[in-house]
């Protein structure tokens, strides 16, 4: 294991100003989970680790006025897999957090490590893709928020930059006539990774069932998660039954994409299967969005 | 790199250490304090032989900073048992027969402690979820379910 000097702030701004003091030199860490591993490897040597677990009020869930949902970056998965408001309101993240990792991952993990670690091996940028959401950054110049459909960049690559610090996920309320859906395709149910995690968003007027809008996020597949626009287009304006969404699938394949290989999953078998995957979440997120 | 002393609460007992801010729970476990009931194989989080309860939680105990496990509570298997009485999980894994090599035994055994502690009497497919985290290359995990649905209610 890697030595370093392990800072643990009490504050967003006294972790902010670590950040600006040893810049390229400190990691940011939340629980750990994603970031031990390649610590121990060698991976990564940063020479200062910040620990943002003594930060008080980081792991709230919780909605504002409007019913936007806002998520603190220190929730776990498991919070956030058995919260009430999410299950209710929010499925599919409920849903994506249900097969991830096992419960000892999802009982200290948290969404912002997970995010900002930036695998492109994993379940959650998909869902917040297709709902819209976006991340709040924090640094001593101030905060904005990012979509999360610009926040992945690469291989542990992000959108943050080297002050930043994730402190809150903002996902919009999903409109009553609006279903989403997360499907994942891998090995077993439980431990595994994504080869194919599809993210299906519909909405649909109540009056002609004809959908109005529609994002479809691909995560996994490639180094970043990407919406498949082709496949949206395909859906919105049309009246959709299980039957005409077989139909618009029947020939659909996703010429222009990069698949990458990985290790438990070769590149053709990702881009056979991620039209079947589309086709299913398109289908539970129309149930979805169909009932009252 | 600067060791610190901190305290830690395992098994209700205060342990005043001295460590460095790297070293890794399930290590501090079974190298400085002999708790070897804990045990290490994958390295990695992936098989559940580590597997500890923090403030009731299971976790992953190879892939967590001892240092942030300050004003937590932590209970390894050497502390599930009151003496030399067996907790009834405990009871329940030797009555079924759900030990065999008996390298995953404890980290099964405080999976099952925290769901039935969260769920006192979860279904079949609540108890494998609950151990879906816990690697079994010996009993097929038949009996180890039975262990945990028979101690459970």
């Amino acid at each position: 294991m890697i030595n370093f000097e392990y800072l643990e702030p009490a504050s967003l701004e006294e972790a902010a100003g670590y950040l600006k003091k040893y810049s390229y030199e400190a990691k940011l860490k939340a629980s750990g989970i994603s970031l031990l591993l390649l610590l121990k490897q060698g991976f990564f040597t940063p020479g200062y680790l910040i620990s943002l677990l003594k930060i008080k009020n980081l792991s709230y869930i919780k909605t504002d006025d409007s019913k936007n949902l806002l998520i603190g970056a220190l929730a776990t998965h498991r919070e956030i897999e058995m919260s009430e408001i999410i299950n209710s309101h929010f499925y599919a993240l409920a849903e994506m957090e249900y097969d991830l990792g096992s419960v000892q991952i999802r009982n200290r993990g948290t969404i912002g490590g997970c995010i900002c670690h930036g695998d492109p091996l994993i379940d959650p940028p998909a869902v917040l893709i297709a709902l819209d959401a976006g991340a709040k950054a924090f640094s001593l110049r101030g905060e904005r928020i990012i979509p999360f459909s610009e926040f992945f960049k690469g291989y542990y690559e992000t959108a943050l930059e080297q002050d930043e610090i994730l402190t809150e996920l903002v996902i919009p309320k999903i409109p009553s006539n609006a279903g989403c859906a997360y499907i994942k395709h891998t090995l077993r149910k439980a431990m595994d990774k994504p080869f194919v995690g599809v993210a299906a968003y519909l909405e649909i007027d109540r009056n002609t069932g004809i959908c109005s809008n529609s994002r479809i996020a691909l995560g996994a597949i490639s180094p970043t998660p990407v919406r498949a626009i082709d496949a949206e287009e395909m859906l919105i304006g049309k009246r959709l039954d299980n039957q005409t969404i077989d139909n618009i699938f029947r020939d659909y394949e996703l010429e222009d994409m990069e698949f990458s290989y990985d290790i438990r999953c070769p590149s053709d078998y990702k881009k056979w299967t991620t039209p079947v995957i589309i086709k299913r979440a398109v289908k539970t997120a129309l149930e979805r969005a169909s009932k009252e | 790199m600067a060791k610190r002393k901190i305290k830690l609460d395992i098994n209700n007992n205060i342990y005043e250490l001295e460590i460095e801010p790297n070293r890794i729970l399930a290590d501090l476990l079974r190298e400085e304090l002999g708790l070897t009931g804990t045990k290490k194989s994958c390295d990695i989080g992936v098989c559940g032989s580590c597997t500890v309860l923090l403030d009731g939680k299971a976790i992953t105990s190879c892939i967590t900073l001892a240092v942030d496990c300050v004003n937590k509570k932590i209970l390894t298997i050497e502390g599930v048992a009151n003496g030399d009485k067996l907790d009834r999980i405990q009871e329940a894994f030797v009555d079924r027969g759900a030990v065999q090599c008996g390298f995953c035994t404890p980290g099964m055994v405080l999976s099952a402690k925290a769901l039935l502690c969260e769920n006192p009497n979860p279904s079949e497919v609540e108890i494998r979820r609950a151990i879906a985290g816990n690697l079994c290359r010996c009993t097929g995990y038949s009996k180890i379910v039975e262990a945990i649905k028979s101690a459970s209610g």
